[in-house]
């Protein structure tokens, strides 16, 4: 496989680990898959991209509210959907998982009534005139930028977790919410702060990718089926386990449509979703809880 | 005594809703865009009611309905287009496809559940998708099967008035077959494998057996509405079968109410009015109606036909002598 692609592959790593590690925070915090954190990643993307070539804005600004935007939206999925209906649902799945899915196709329209139903393109966040050239490769600012800020977001949330109270809180509610509730901790704040949190992680994944493959309304349920899978595969073990994650699915999708032709791409998704899912749920790298 | 007033009242359903569908065929006969909302409403119905039996009542969120409706569909067409065998086959070879498609990947499935059973069934649609659109030799790629010869059934042509009423007959006669399933053995073991698992395992009922069946079962329906969708349309496109019909669909039985299969059917009816009839919701029709469906999950969760239905049963224990 040529060099180039290998770039490819660490760069949409980055993006699936990004959005794994969205799913990552909100499973430790309020034990749920928060299916609609692709058509974030989605709202924050179209959101700066339309704010900053229909309107004009300039980047910053863009990229700012498009993440303000997503945390309110993640916050409100919280507080208007989730916690009314598993308040309702006493411990039964379905009906918070139909809900988040309605969430997530609610959002994909909000996303093309506000901004359009037509794709935009993204713009880089930093540029400088040559490509680093590497072998064959050729590495322009954006990639260096997506792998820096990727690094960043996973730093500063693994030390978040590790040192801060609530991050301590966080772990805790995780590793047993039952008796993290017993002890008294702060379950529901914990919960918005998990989904304020994926908000914040959805909104800063959404512009830095969109710079490299665009985005349109619809972009969000892909997002949220690559983002789930690199969660699944790293495993729950460890904040950074989503990253080695996204970086074998951004292989495997890579290799297959390189081998086999782009179609392959689906194909392979598919087969490894059903495989590991059914094979080793846990992941990668799973924690052992003594119980 | 319950039993007798239950029958009573299943029986009500029955005529009631056939002379709805009788109406409803008498009223837009002949003209064409009532015919295509018409076709529409149909398609949308077979695909709630596929997905009402593991669904609604097994609590399975299986999301690949629109690959069965596109094999209904292309069975149909790539039969009538490619073959000289008659129209016919389609239906009966699309739904054994579809059935054998339902039951190979619910038993790969088969351990998967909830969020996990959900991604995997999505993913499924979308590559059905891809593969349809990649065996250009077989469906005709991007550009589908653009026409084929018209139905005709001893010596009459079937048109497409004919074709629309009959896909809603046929809507009226699953629903109506669905009401009685849910009451059947069967269906009580189905919806009751959903809260005690362990219960019907108990009374000698292999849960996975169960499950299997109810996935061909939706299988099998949401394929017949792909083939009278395909028959009456004259043709098909992969556009119409991406996996964004699962997410206008999913959410019917929910909105029109989850107790009896005609909630589905009801649940239909709305989504084509939000998203295709009516041209001031034009670009807000889908926004609107994912609102709606929130809605709906968060503050009456039983549905539209569940309110009308308790509001019903209020009334007459009132009118009722004691």
């Amino acid at each position: 496989m040529p060099l180039q692609l290998w770039v490819s592959v660490i760069q949409i790593g980055c993006f699936f680990s990004l959005v794994g590690l969205g799913y990552y925070v909100v499973l430790n915090g309020a034990g749920f898959f928060n299916f609609a954190i692709g058509p974030y990643t989605m709202f924050s993307g179209l959101a700066s991209s339309w704010l900053g070539f229909i309107q004009g804005w300039d980047l910053p600004q863009a990229i700012a509210v498009g993440i303000a935007a997503t945390i309110v939206l993640s916050v409100l999925t919280e507080l208007l959907v989730v916690r009314p209906i598993e308040r309702r649902s006493a411990g039964e799945e379905l009906p918070a998982l139909i809900a988040v899915v309605a969430v997530l196709y609610a959002i994909a329209q909000l996303g093309g009534t506000l901004f359009g139903r037509r794709p935009l393109p993204g713009r880089p966040w930093f540029f400088f005139e040559n490509p680093i050239q590497i072998g064959t490769a050729y590495i322009d600012a954006q990639v260096i930028t997506s792998v820096v800020v990727t690094l960043l977001v996973f730093t500063a949330l693994s030390l978040w977790l590790t040192f801060s109270p609530y991050g301590k809180i966080m772990r805790a509610v995780g590793d047993n919410q039952e008796a993290a509730q017993t002890l008294g901790l702060p379950i529901t704040r914990v919960r918005l702060i998990a989904f304020g949190l994926a908000g914040l992680i959805a909104g800063i994944a959404g512009p830095l990718f969109a710079s490299k493959a665009g985005v349109g309304f619809d972009s969000g349920l892909s997002y949220s089926l690559f983002g789930f899978i690199a969660l699944v595969l790293g495993g729950t073990g460890s904040p950074w386990a989503p990253l080695a994650g996204g970086m074998l699915l951004a292989t495997i999708q890579i290799m297959s449509s390189y081998f086999f032709g782009s179609v392959w791409l689906n194909y392979a998704t598919l087969a490894i979703a059903i495989v590991f899912f059914a094979i080793r749920p846990e992941g990668i790298f799973a924690r052992r809880v003594r119980a | 005594m319950i039993s007798k007033l239950r029958q009573r009242g299943a029986w009500v359903e029955t005529f009631f809703t056939l002379a709805l569908v009788l109406i409803a065929i008498a009223y837009i006969r002949g003209d064409v865009y009532l015919e295509d909302v018409a076709i529409l409403v149909a398609t949308y119905s077979m695909i709630a009611l596929g997905l009402y039996v593991p669904f609604i009542m097994g609590g399975a969120l299986s999301m690949s309905y629109n690959a069965y409706l596109g094999i209904g569909a292309y069975a149909v067409a790539v039969i009538a287009s490619k073959t000289g065998w008659g129209f016919g086959w389609g239906l009966p070879i699309g739904m054994a496809l579809s059935a054998a498609v339902a039951v190979l990947l619910g038993f790969a499935t088969r351990r998967l559940s909830g969020f996990f059973l959900a991604s995997v069934t999505v993913l499924f649609g979308v590559a059905f998708t891809t593969w349809l659109i990649a065996s250009a030799e077989l469906t005709g790629g991007g550009a589908g099967i653009p026409t084929f010869p018209t139905p005709v059934v001893f010596g009459v042509t079937l048109n497409h008035t004919i074709l629309v009423s009959v896909a809603m007959l046929l809507v009226w006669i699953v629903a109506v077959l669905l009401a009685r399933l849910r009451r059947s053995p069967f269906g009580v073991a189905v919806r009751a494998s959903r809260r005690a698992s362990i219960a019907v395992e108990a009374s000698g009922i292999r849960i996975s057996t169960i499950v299997l069946v109810s996935l061909a079962l939706g299988a099998v329906i949401a394929s017949l509405g792909g083939s009278m969708f395909a028959l009456v349309n004259d043709s098909v496109i992969p556009e119409s079968f991406a996996i964004d019909v699962v997410f206008l669909t999913v959410f019917t039985p929910l909105l029109g109410g989850q107790s009896t299969p005609w909630g589905a059917v009801l649940g239909a009816f709305l989504v084509v009015l939000f998203t295709f009839e009516l041209t001031m919701f034009k670009e807000t029709g889908t926004l609107l109606f994912a609102l709606a469906v929130l809605v709906v999950l968060v503050a009456a969760p039983r549905g539209l036909l569940g309110y009308a239905s308790s509001g019903l049963r209020l009334l007459t224990s009132r009118l009722e002598p004691r």
